[in-house]
């Protein structure tokens, strides 16, 4: 019963997304010019040698504010509005083409983007501006796919030798959406006020305190006949402070805060308190003893079972990773067998916008490539289903499923978006932690782990290293027999993914939502991951590497260290 | 009578470098106050405290700009100032200190940056942060250094009696100007002014890209150092920048862009900024119709602005970093100038060669390279460093040459490097300058004696640091003239200066862009037009650009 109600509140989301079609996309105007130069331009690109046979356009209109604050003072304030025009171009064919991941020499994710001017009048000089570019990336694909070309007869074979590209499906789409507005004057009051937390404290050696959005419309043009119109729409306040020990080890607490209006961030009262508590867990990590390296029974809390998903199984099930031999392809062939803990179901869902109405990074309506976004069923009940996909097909898995993505000026590939985990049983998180206890009598144990909060890591896919990943948990707990908890610092989560995710052998029933940028090849994409604390038979701690120098020899001067 | 002026100049400067008192701003406030904490109290275990610290704070502001192409603006910025810091600190004493030297794990002059820090917090609290931070990474980079320096001179033979101080110590003088805040424009007056210019742009088939752009932007500098050496100084200007991409009659596809630098956008400016518009699409219209150049052996007529380029490269470049760094490596410190003895032997007779950091405009231009005092405190002075062609004079900081001689405030950091010796602004001046008829006559008479059919006229230097194509004229001995693309120099040594033939009358100021360089450039030379007896010019190979896939809209 549990689980459809967890499966109903994203259900409702995906429906409000798609139904809400408010213009007519063949009158937007940028859409306008585009696809007559398109028109204008394919026939004779198509005719080239090797010829240009796929064109795609994706026009970027956006507004860009940030303020930076440090230590009472702004660092940075700005508003930044940009038109920016990637153009996709495909040379050779769909068997083969220019984006094909090269053996023997180095690929480049890189797209051509470039500034656009206003649309003006009859939109003459966007038009040059468009028609510049498209030359340029087509030259480009040339160069690129002669490059293939001399690869593919000296490489070895491919194990994966699907086709480099299928058509996405033609769309149209047309949503506008009420621009984003922010007081910044109070936002900067707000950020200056959480900033003179830190003034006084000896043990904070550095800060930030920052708020940034992004406000806009993307179009999407391709000459297959998709017409897209979506909005952008992303804001957060974030802040973190950091210090170090006198061994050099560097300490951080941080929290991000995603809304879509002003009204959803905290209020002064509520930062400052986060603030505050930020503070003293840092204080407390300063005097924490160090974490020895241990292999226990521990808890892997909400949101750092998201990142951990996200890093360790969400990388590995991306599309091309299973297709390029570079990749270790940890489950390229093993769908329909049991990769996770049965007890686990893991959906990726760039369809849902916001989850306990926290806005999620990670949804979008059409993914960089024209395809519509829908949720994809990666591990059901423990058992591989599938990949990721963009419009690069695999063995088995021939269309896109909505996921190609990239940054501005990186060529999308599979990627994540709103990666949700979802337990079969669950209990009180109270529950969980006399789980834990239990397990950690049962092994004999002297301890366990509570890992509260991780910052990110990596995850090795490539072949010529151990399909290995190494976390670095924030913030980290160690639980004794008797419910006694000691907050440690210096230990990194490391493990194999196959044995790693077996080890689930519970979780409870506190959903929560990491919000998140992810890097990768084609660049920094906004992403989400939504988990609930789950409880690990066992897990390998390492210590953390040390920074290379030790703390300032003075105090920081507002401590009074004149 | 020119000279009289200019030492007036250089009295009333240096009176007005020693009279001032510590501005009571957060820049100086902050930088007294983390430089008093750390001269009495940082101190490491087992490493000698500081000998000498400074702080460099340099204010970046940016007014609204204006960009547009084809007559369509572009979308821009509106931000806030952007504050940098750099940081040095030496240890030991003025006989034996930590700086001058490079460790051997790094190219030699990257070893030699001062710490920094980028985009400050403008507030007291957070210039103080971020001070207190680069002061405890350079003292920990000059205690290594000190270490390693120290390591390395034992392995050397030395001679106590000849041997070098690391410092002469120099008087400290301090210079204050009052700072305003960047004019505001009207960005609504800029923004037309710039469709206006770019609109012009589509009269010509052959351009493919053409854009304008008007940018207001003031650097704040603010320096102190430990021994109360300080300054605090302000410049101004508007920067319009025209870039293009053509693509030649013959197919070569070419990028080309001019930057001029005006006091303000006044109806005056704008007007002159315009004629900069005529003339640069002159100069496409001559890239289209340019003809196709062989390789030439000859006399060079260079042009004021390539001219300008030119003394740069091959003479700034030589009497810049003359005191060399000690390296226990094999790195070579490649930035070392060449003209480091007085008396060398440099340029052709009848040129004289001047630094005039005190100088902050020529003919209402303002140059970024006015310094009146160097980044050790020490009052800069205007040099004559070269007199019928022999050098007379070096720039020097407190580190000495061989020569022992004390510094004359020439003393500056980049932002890749520690203070060295460096110029500011260069004036070139021929003993006996030609006006353009008889320049351009003395050219061709050489070129009939040499027996050539023409000579070349070089317009726009070919720069390392920007895309400029290279402008040149082919002309003929009747005078008629076309213009010539794919040339370059070949094998240009400073052996070209010892070869000026004459110089023009009409000097142009050329603002010597860096990459890395924000705001107004730091150096600059005035030049008028030189005649060079030879140089060699050779074809640069290529073959057209391919043909657009799809015709121009």
């Amino acid at each position: 019963m549990k689980k459809y109600l967890c499966l109903l509140p994203f259900i409702v989301t995906s429906f409000v997304a798609y139904a809400q079609q408010n213009c007519d996309i063949e009158s937007q105007q940028p859409v306008q010019l585009l696809s007559a130069e398109l028109k204008r331009s394919i026939k004779a690109l198509k005719r080239q040698k090797p010829p240009i046979y796929y064109v795609a356009y994706t026009y970027n209109e956006y507004e860009r504010g940030e303020i930076d604050v440090q230590d009472q003072g702004v660092s940075y304030r700005g508003i930044h509005n940009n038109r920016i025009l990637q153009v996709q171009a495909r040379a050779g064919s769909t068997r083969m083409d220019n984006t094909r991941t090269l053996k023997k020499d180095r690929t480049y994710y890189a797209l051509r983007a470039g500034e656009m001017p206003e649309i003006e009048g009859d939109g003459k000089a966007f038009i040059m501006a468009v028609w510049r570019q498209t030359q340029l990336a087509a030259e480009e694909a040339q160069q690129d796919f002669n490059r293939v070309r001399a690869d593919a007869q000296t490489a070895s074979d491919r194990t994966d030798d699907s086709p480099d590209f299928v058509f996405p499906p033609k769309e149209t789409f047309c949503l506008e959406e009420p621009a984003l507005t922010f007081d910044l004057d109070a936002l900067e009051k707000l950020l200056l006020a959480a900033s003179s937390l830190t003034h006084d404290k000896a043990f904070v050696l550095d800060s930030s305190f920052s708020f940034s959005y992004v406000t806009g419309y993307q179009y999407f043009v391709d000459s297959v006949g998709t017409r897209l119109k979506m909005p952008q729409r992303l804001a957060r306040l974030m802040y973190s402070v950091e210090g170090k020990t006198a061994d050099g080890s560097k300490l951080v607490r941080s929290q991000t805060y995603d809304v879509l209006e002003q009204a959803q961030l905290p209020d002064e009262t509520q930062l400052l308190a986060d603030v505050t508590q930020s503070i003293a867990e840092l204080q407390a990590l300063t005097q924490a003893p160090e974490a020895e390296p241990v292999t226990v029974p521990a808890i892997l809390k909400n949101k750092a079972m998201a990142v951990f998903v996200h890093e360790v199984l969400g990388h590995r099930v991306e599309g091309h990773r299973q297709k390029e031999d570079s990749f270790g392809k940890t489950f390229t062939d093993k769908v329909g067998q049991q990769v996770v803990s049965p007890l686990l179901s893991i959906v990726d869902d760039a369809t849902l916008a916001s989850f306990n109405q926290i806005p999620l990074r990670g949804f979008y309506y059409y993914d960089d490539e024209g395809v519509k976004a829908r949720p994809v069923i990666l591990v059901k009940d423990g058992i591989l289903q599938g990949f990721l996909m963009s419009s690069s097909p695999i063995k088995g898995f021939s269309k896109s499923n909505g996921h190609g993505r990239g940054d501005e000026g990186k060529r999308p590939v599979a990627r994540m978006g709103n990666t949700r985990v979802i337990a079969s049983e669950t209990v009180p998180y109270e529950q969980l932690e006399q789980q834990l206890l239990t397990e950690i009598k049962r092994q004999n144990k002297p301890y366990g782990f509570i890992i509260e909060d991780l910052s990110g890591g990596f995850t090795l896919t490539e072949t010529n290293y151990p399909q290995t990943f190494k976390l670095t948990p924030t913030l980290v707990y160690r639980i004794y027999p008797d419910g006694q908890k000691e907050v440690v610092r210096g230990a990194d989560m490391v493990g194999t993914p196959l044995v790693s995710f077996n080890e689930i052998m519970a979780a409870a029933d506190d959903y929560d939502v990491f919000n998140g940028s992810c890097g990768a090849e084609s660049g920094w994409v906004p992403v989400s991951g939504i988990a609930p604390s789950v409880l690990l038979r066992k897990l390998e701690i390492e210590k953390t590497g040390k920074a290379e120098s030790k703390p300032p020899v003075l105090p920081p001067p507002s401590t009074g260290g004149k | 009578m020119k000279k009289w002026t200019l030492l007036l100049g250089i009295i009333l400067a240096t009176v007005a470098v020693q009279a001032a008192s510590l501005p009571n701003n957060i820049y100086m406030k902050a930088m007294k106050d983390e430089i008093k904490r750390s001269m009495a109290k940082l101190r490491r275990p087992g490493v000698e405290k500081p000998y000498f610290i400074a702080y460099k704070l340099e204010q970046l502001t940016w007014g609204e700009e204006a960009v547009a192409s084809f007559g369509a603006p572009y979308s821009t910025t509106v931000r806030d100032s952007q504050l940098n810091a750099y940081a040095w600190v030496d240890i030991g004493n003025a006989q034996k200190d930590s700086m001058g030297f490079a460790h051997a794990a790094y190219y030699a002059p990257y070893a030699y940056r001062p710490r920094s820090g980028t985009n400050l917090p403008k507030s007291y609290d957070g210039i103080r942060h971020t001070l207190w931070q680069l002061t405890d990474r350079a003292y920990t980079f000059a205690a290594e250094t000190y270490q390693q320096k120290q390591a390395y001179e034992r392995s050397k033979q030395t001679d106590k009696k000849d041997s070098l101080p690391d410092v002469i110590p120099a008087k400290q003088v301090n210079y204050v100007e009052e700072i305003n805040p960047l004019p505001v424009y009207d960005a609504n007056h800029m923004r037309k002014w710039v469709k206006e210019q770019s609109v012009r742009g589509k009269e010509y088939p052959f351009i493919e890209q053409f854009t304008v752009s008007v940018s207001p932007v003031q650097k704040d500098s603010y320096y102190l150092n430990s021994k109360d050496g300080f300054y605090q100084k302000s410049i101004a200007a508007v920067q319009v920048e025209w870039q293009a991409q053509i693509r030649n009659r013959d197919g070569f596809k070419r990028k080309y862009g001019r930057t001029l630098w005006l006091p303000d956008f006044s109806s005056e400016n704008k007007a002159l900024a315009a004629t900069y518009t005529d003339g640069f699409l002159e100069d496409l219209q001559a890239f289209n119709t340019a003809v196709k150049g062989e390789s030439y052996i000859g006399p060079v007529l260079l042009m004021p602005e390539a001219a300008g380029r030119f003394i740069y490269e091959e003479l700034v470049q030589n009497f810049q970093n003359l005191k060399g760094l000690a390296s226990d490596g094999e790195a070579v410190d490649t930035t070392m100038g060449k003209f480091s003895i007085e008396g060398q032997r440099v340029m052709a007779p009848g040129i004289t060669v001047w630094d005039e950091p005190l100088r902050r405009e020529a003919n209402g231009i303002p140059l970024g390279g006015f310094t009146p005092v160097d980044d050790e405190g020490v009052a800069a002075q205007t040099l004559k460093l070269v007199e019928q062609g022999r050098v007379v004079d070096l720039p020097r900081t407190t580190r000495p040459l061989d020569d022992k001689k004390p510094s004359n405030g020439h003393a500056l950091i980049t932002h890749q490097s520690m203070p060295r010796e460096r110029l500011s602004n260069v004036w070139v001046e021929p003993a006996e300058p030609l006006a353009w008829d008889d320049l351009v006559s003395t050219f061709l008479d050489r070129c009939r004696e040499l027996d050539l059919e023409y000579g070349y006229v070089l317009h726009q230097w070919p720069g390392p640091y920007n895309e400029n194509l290279p402008v040149w004229e082919r002309v003929y001995l009747d005078g008629t003239s076309e213009f010539v693309y794919g040339l370059k120099i070949d094998g240009l040594t400073t052996r070209s200066l010892r070869d000026i033939l004459a110089a023009g009358d009409s000097p142009v100021i050329s603002h010597i862009d860096m990459p890395g360089e924000v705001g107004l450039p730091a150096q600059n030379v005035d030049t008028p037009a030189l005649l060079i007896e030879e140089m060699e010019l050779i074809t640069v190979d290529g073959k057209p650009d391919k043909e657009p896939f799809v015709k121009k809209p």
